[in-house]
């Protein structure tokens, strides 16, 4: 089977790359920011709603995420990786702080219909999107989807629901090394098929 | 939990899932041990990749319009303090999922603070000894140089003594000599400082002399076999290489 065109087709080959823009945020570049703001308000937007739930929280945790990067941009590192994976880090960290502020209230459970599972916007995928996070998106979503469904469910209310272990295990009422290992598990062959995916970022 | 790398607990401490002690157990070692550190920080980034599997939804308009709203109207410069209130709701969270952190360093900062007074007390029990020795030697000199048997005698310096004076003092009811010296010259590699006094059947070695910064130095020495009335006293400066002795200071001290 022949392998699909690559996405970099679908950007704008004009188009400043993400670190470019930050750089240019660091000197005040309001147009920069708007570049980048547009390029991943969704992305951002959907993590918060993820973890969030709710509509109304996830604009606010997705504003405050956004706002916090136009105030103080060199908290990004270079050294330390591509900036969209920190700002998803942040949104994640974000949204999460919310919900345990809140209580952990949520208005509908993590786990069993979560993620992967979720119907999703597809009309918000953007052709302006970066390469790179279509490639990312496209492959953890395959890799999560190759897990056993206990330990997707572990892995995702650990990660998206801030929930310890512990917790965790409450919720499912589990014993707690049972939760510790399918989230070992999860990990270990996430790791594994995400190292496979870099090899083959366009995989038929 | 041991002291031992904590590969059991990294998965778990990158996707935020472990408690505050847990967690700061990880940290803690992590920031030791460069090893559970990579490991950690590899996992970390697959836990990040998590993220991009959400599916994705439009942004609100009004998101896009409350933070470009708030751009248009923010500091010019990076790192401004916010206008909104510091204790928003992210901050009180990031305060409170960092308890553990601060509580384990609640509790180890007196350790360490009581480690670095314990510290400073000893260099100060240190001073106080060492200016002890020195009050203590200043006032047996003044009281071995009040003493009415004391006897006394400047050191006659020679060509060699380049600035160098002092004093030799002598009791013969205490049995005891203090040679005090200023300002010997700095000696060069290897050089010494010793005085001698003439003995019945020769010269014999008093003690060396160990010169501060300053060049001063004092020795003091046995005198129990001293039954003569004079006796001559000297320092020399003794090189490595077998040359002969150099003397720099000369004094002759007698009893009446």
């Amino acid at each position: 089977m022949a392998r699909p065109p690559p996405e970099r087709s679908l950007v704008r080959d004009f188009e400043p790359d993400d670190e470019t823009l930050v750089r240019r945020i660091v000197q005040r570049d309001a147009t920069a920011f708007s570049q980048l703001y547009d390029r991943h308000a969704d992305l951002i937007y959907s993590i918060a709603l993820r973890v969030l739930a709710d509509p109304a929280l996830a604009q606010d945790a997705a504003q405050d995420v956004f706002l916090r990067l136009w105030r103080n941009p060199t908290a990004y590192d270079a050294a330390r990786g591509r900036f969209v994976s920190w700002l998803v880090s942040v949104a994640r960290n974000r949204a999460v702080d919310e919900v345990r502020m809140r209580g952990r209230r949520r208005l509908r459970e993590i786990g069993e219909n979560a993620a992967v599972d979720d119907p999703p916007d597809w009309r918000a995928e953007d052709p302006q999107v970066a390469v790179q996070v279509q490639a990312d998106r496209l492959a953890v979503r395959r890799a999560l989807a190759q897990l056993p469904k206990e330990q997707r469910v572990a892995l995702e209310m650990a990660y998206f629901s801030g929930l310890t272990q512990q917790e965790i295990a409450e919720q499912l009422h589990q014993p707690l090394g049972t939760i510790k290992t399918r989230t070992r598990l999860a990990m270990k062959k996430l790791r594994s098929l995400l190292s496979a995916e870099v090899e083959t970022p366009y995989p038929v | 939990m041991s002291a031992a790398h904590v590969d059991d607990l990294i998965d778990l401490e990158a996707l935020g899932a472990l408690d505050a002690e847990e967690s700061i157990f990880v940290r803690a070692h992590t920031a030791d041990c460069p090893r559970c550190r990579a490991i950690l920080e590899d996992a970390e980034g697959v836990a990040a990749r998590l993220a991009f599997s959400v599916p994705l939804h439009h942004a609100p308009r009004a998101l896009r319009e409350g933070v470009m709203g708030e751009v248009a109207a923010a500091p010019e410069t990076v790192g401004e303090p916010r206008r909104r209130s510091m204790l928003d709701g992210g901050m009180i969270v990031r305060l409170s999922r960092r308890w553990g952190a601060m509580a384990a360093m609640i509790l180890v900062a007196p350790l360490v603070g009581l480690l670095a007074w314990s510290l400073l007390l000893q260099n100060e029990v240190n001073d106080l000894k060492r200016e002890n020795q020195q009050i203590q030697a200043t006032q047996e000199e003044l009281v071995l140089q009040a003493l009415p048997t004391s006897l006394q005698a400047p050191f006659t310096p020679t060509e060699s003594a380049r600035g160098a004076y002092g004093t030799v003092s002598w009791n013969p009811d205490k049995q005891v000599c203090m040679v005090k010296v200023k300002h010997l010259p700095a000696a060069d590699a290897g050089v010494s400082y010793h005085v001698y006094y003439q003995g019945p059947v020769g010269p014999r070695h008093a003690g060396t002399l160990e010169p501060d910064e300053q060049g001063s130095a004092e020795i003091r020495f046995d005198t129990s076999r001293w039954q003569g009335t004079e006796y001559q006293v000297w320092v020399s400066s003794v090189r490595p290489e077998s040359e002969p002795a150099i003397v720099i200071l000369q004094a002759t001290i007698t009893r009446n």
